[in-house]
């Protein structure tokens, strides 16, 4: 029998394209496409990119909590034995300033730090970081220790309290382990470009792209107005920025 | 010491039998938590998305800490030459094992996924304090268990004070990182300071020593065997000083955090107006777990009693745990800032409010089957190893020290 | 070992041509695709591996090509029978149970990971399947609401 069998073909099918993209983005070192949709699928992802959010409170509208939803019907989370052990990825909070009675709503959710504490407080290090600055759980190896959750500033995590069953193909989930946002990892990875919650607000109050790039909007909104981190007393450098308070 | 020799018990009395029985129903009513909390899922228990740590770890870290402590005995004796000691470092150490055991258990099983305790001991981020602490608990077992060794076999006594010494440094080591556990959480006010790592060790000191006194009693009095007041009263006091250290540390602990502005919201929820935590800290821990134990065991009249010593161990326990129950649970129910301390806030995800939080009956279950595991092993260990001198009267322990 | 064992005294239990039979009699679905990723004798030994190899590489790597991706595996391999009906994974006629309940081998996969493709066929199968969790426990033990036989009639009619 021949060494080429169908199977070989068949995986070079599934590479081939990939191979090529490859090439062409190692063909132009230091310059790399503003198109970031461009990482083939056979590449790991890298530093050269940062994700992060940039939200915008003077945009986000007061009782809207589109964003919230949309990331429920993305990542398949629904609503179970109560909110207090529900899990949600992505809340509004209403901050009021108690000298100046000024008054603001923003969504928070897992703000993808660089030094993330849940990464460094994790037993068996499934809460990790990837190259590109998504903080994920690793649910494979999540023992359930809920350590992370102890750990995280912004409560930005929740336990899987219950059976559940019909999850997103793309987005698995189960009891037992921990979770929080992705980042919209499955939309990243696909080259989206953006994130269920930043598509889904009507204000454009949430803006998704990459830190790292000094070309993106992202970077040049941050440049011209700045930033604020939430607790950046604790210098964890978080992925996801605030304006507007 | 003269004569000293060690039997085991027959164990076949219906006394003996019973008591294991008793035991036994609160393993069985654990096993039935642990299955019903595996199967349905942590939503069934009174822990949630705010408080994360409940009950369970409540028990499982009492009972961790006590393990370390519950040494001291045994390391009294081979450590600093405490003769008078001797005799009761068998017990104490068996008493040890069992406790982190018991501790254990309770914390394995209220794992999300407990199923994966593999996963647990195969992977490790060496950057988590709490892999460290596995690693430190399985060293316990080893440590502890050739220690036992060389107290139980003669050929090999000569390594005891070794032993003992590793032991007694890698139970300093344990409880350090016991106490690290929430001493290096950045995240929440209550926690976040490296003074709970040396709180930890000395709560281990009087917690274990509480434990051990009552064991001690209980196993000398159930097999008849006389115990002379010449020890029961060096451990009485130890465990004074030992309550008195604890305070102490709370005393610091809760000072600076008042020195600091920024924990003054905090401080007040704990001191003032945090409603079960405020009373569990006030009665539980100052009343129940300090100053009545202090009275018992340093007032000349109740300290001449058995009945009175044995009374301030309950008691420390039962501070020790509402003191855990504090720092554990009133830690977390306080709300974490994201901004700074100027704003207030509000939220679908109870952000700026007090989370509520109550034991449900499996995570009690489940924590006292912990207790019950040690104290199982403990009573079993008496009857296949010769654990307990026959006799610590006073006259047969006081030739030599 | 019994694995190996098994799968190799099974070697034409199943080809790509028609619906085929596991050693339970249980008939495996027949997969949508013209070829599987390896060769049958291959895959059967070495899925596991396939599997966490390419499990760490997707989580922590973000590469998502389709080779040894699971996701890629239930969307061929779980398709509808010739009454139409699709096995839920735990169920006899699901393609992974069929072997896993012979060998004794427990799967947690489909705890977390989708058992339905992510066609839009998956969506549609997705809706009609009942919902079996949230039941507690002591109903599910006195019910059969549990037993797989009584969740395929109920499906049928």
């Amino acid at each position: 029998m021949n060494s080429e069998t169908p199977i070989d073909q068949y995986r070079r099918r599934l590479l081939g394209g990939s191979v090529a993209a490859l090439a062409g983005l190692t063909l132009a070192p230091g310059v790399f496409l503003q198109t970031v949709q461009a990482r083939p699928a056979d590449e790991p992802v890298s530093d050269r990119n940062r994700w992060g959010l940039l939200i915008d409170t003077n945009k986000c509208a007061d009782g809207c909590n589109r964003c919230v939803t949309a990331c429920n019907e993305e990542n398949g989370l629904k609503p179970m034995h109560g909110p207090t052990t529900d899990p949600q990825w992505i809340r509004i909070v209403k901050v009021k300033s108690k000298s100046t009675g000024y008054q603001f709503q923003m969504p928070v959710m897992c703000q993808h730090c660089e030094h993330p504490p849940c990464v460094d407080v994790c037993p068996t290090g499934a809460s990790f970081k990837r190259a590109d600055g998504i903080v994920l759980v690793d649910r494979h190896i999540c023992i359930g220790c809920r350590y992370c959750m102890m750990a995280c500033p912004y409560k930005a995590r929740s336990l899987v309290h219950e059976t559940l069953t019909d999850q997103k193909p793309y987005m698995p989930r189960g009891k037992g382990t921990v979770e929080s946002c992705t980042l919209c990892v499955h939309k990243v990875d696909r080259g989206d470009g953006t994130t269920a919650c930043a598509e889904a607000c009507p204000e454009q109050a949430i803006l998704f792209g990459d830190l790292n790039d000094s070309g993106s909007e992202i970077s040049r909104r941050l440049e011209q107005y700045g930033g604020r981190q939430l607790r950046a007393d604790l210098g964890l450098n978080t992925g996801v920025r605030y304006q507007g308070f | 010491m003269k004569n000293l020799r060690y039997t085991s018990i027959d164990g076949n009395s219906p006394a003996y039998l019973g008591l294991l029985g008793f035991f036994g129903l609160f393993l069985l009513a654990a096993f039935v938590a642990f299955v019903n909390m595996e199967h349905e899922g942590h939503w069934i228990t009174g822990m949630n998305n705010q408080i994360v740590w409940g009950m369970p770890h409540v028990f499982a870290i009492f009972l961790i800490v006590a393990a370390s402590g519950a040494l001291n005995v045994a390391s009294i004796a081979s450590v600093f030459g405490k003769k008078l000691y001797k005799p009761l470092s068998r017990l104490s150490a068996v008493l040890a094992v069992a406790l982190l055991a018991g501790g254990l258990a309770v914390l394995v099983l209220d794992l999300g996924r407990a199923d994966r305790l593999i996963v647990a001991m195969t992977y490790y981020n060496f950057k988590s304090i709490f892999a460290w602490n596995i690693i430190l608990y399985n060293g316990f077992f080893l440590i502890v268990g050739l220690y036992l060794w060389t107290m139980l076999d003669w050929q090999v006594e000569k390594y005891a004070r070794v032993a003992g010494t590793a032991a007694f440094i890698w139970r300093l080591i344990l409880t350090t990182g016991t106490g690290s556990i929430f001493g290096f959480l950045v995240s929440r006010q209550a926690y976040d300071s490296a003074l709970l790592a040396p709180m930890f060790v000395i709560l281990s000191f009087s917690f274990g020593l509480a434990i051990f006194m009552l064991v001690m009693f209980a196993a000398f009095k159930w097999t008849g065997r006389p115990l002379g007041d010449l020890v029961v009263n060096r451990l009485k006091n130890l465990l004074g000083v030992f309550v008195a250290a604890t305070f102490y540390f709370s005393a610091v602990y809760h000072l600076t955090n008042l020195y600091m502005t920024k924990k003054h919201g905090i401080e007040s929820f704990i001191l003032l107006d945090g409603g079960i935590y405020t009373q569990l800290f006030w009665w539980g821990q100052i009343v129940i777990g300090t100053l009545l134990p202090l009275l018992l065991v340093y007032c000349p009249r109740p300290s001449k009693h058995r009945f009175a010593i044995g009374l301030a161990a309950v008691l420390v326990i039962l501070g020790g745990m509402a003191n855990l129950y504090v720092i554990i649970i009133g830690g977390q129910a306080y709300p974490i800032p994201l901004l700074p301390a100027e704003f207030e806030y509000s939220s679908t995800f109870f952000d700026g409010v007090v989370a509520g939080y109550s034991p449900s009956k499996w995570e009690i279950m489940l924590g006292l089957g912990g207790v019950a595991l040690s104290l199982f092993i403990v009573a079993f260990a008496l009857k296949i190893f010769r654990l307990l001198p026959d006799d610590l009267s006073d006259n047969l322990v006081s030739s030599k020290s | 070992m019994a694995i190996l064992l098994w799968s190799l005294s099974l070697s034409a239990a199943s080809d790509f041509r028609g619906p085929s039979r596991d050693a339970n009699g249980n008939v495996v679905p027949t997969p949508k695709g013209e070829q599987c990723i390896r060769p049958t004798d291959e895959i059967r030994r070495t899925h596991p591996e396939l599997l966490l190899h390419k499990r760490d590489l997707t989580m922590h790597q973000g590469i998502r090509t389709k080779d040894a991706s699971l996701k890629e595996c239930i969307n061929c391999h779980v398709t509808p029978d010739s009454s139409g009906k699709v096995a839920r994974a735990g169920e006899p006629g699901f393609f992974c149970s069929s072997c896993h309940q012979s060998v004794s081998v427990k799967l947690d996969c489909f705890e977390c990971h989708s058992d339905r493709p992510e066609s839009a066929d998956g969506e549609r199968l997705r809706q009609t399947s009942p919902h079996s969790s949230g039941t507690p426990l002591v109903d599910r033990l006195l019910s059969l609401s549990n037993n797989p036989k009584a969740v395929s009639q109920q499906k049928v009619r």
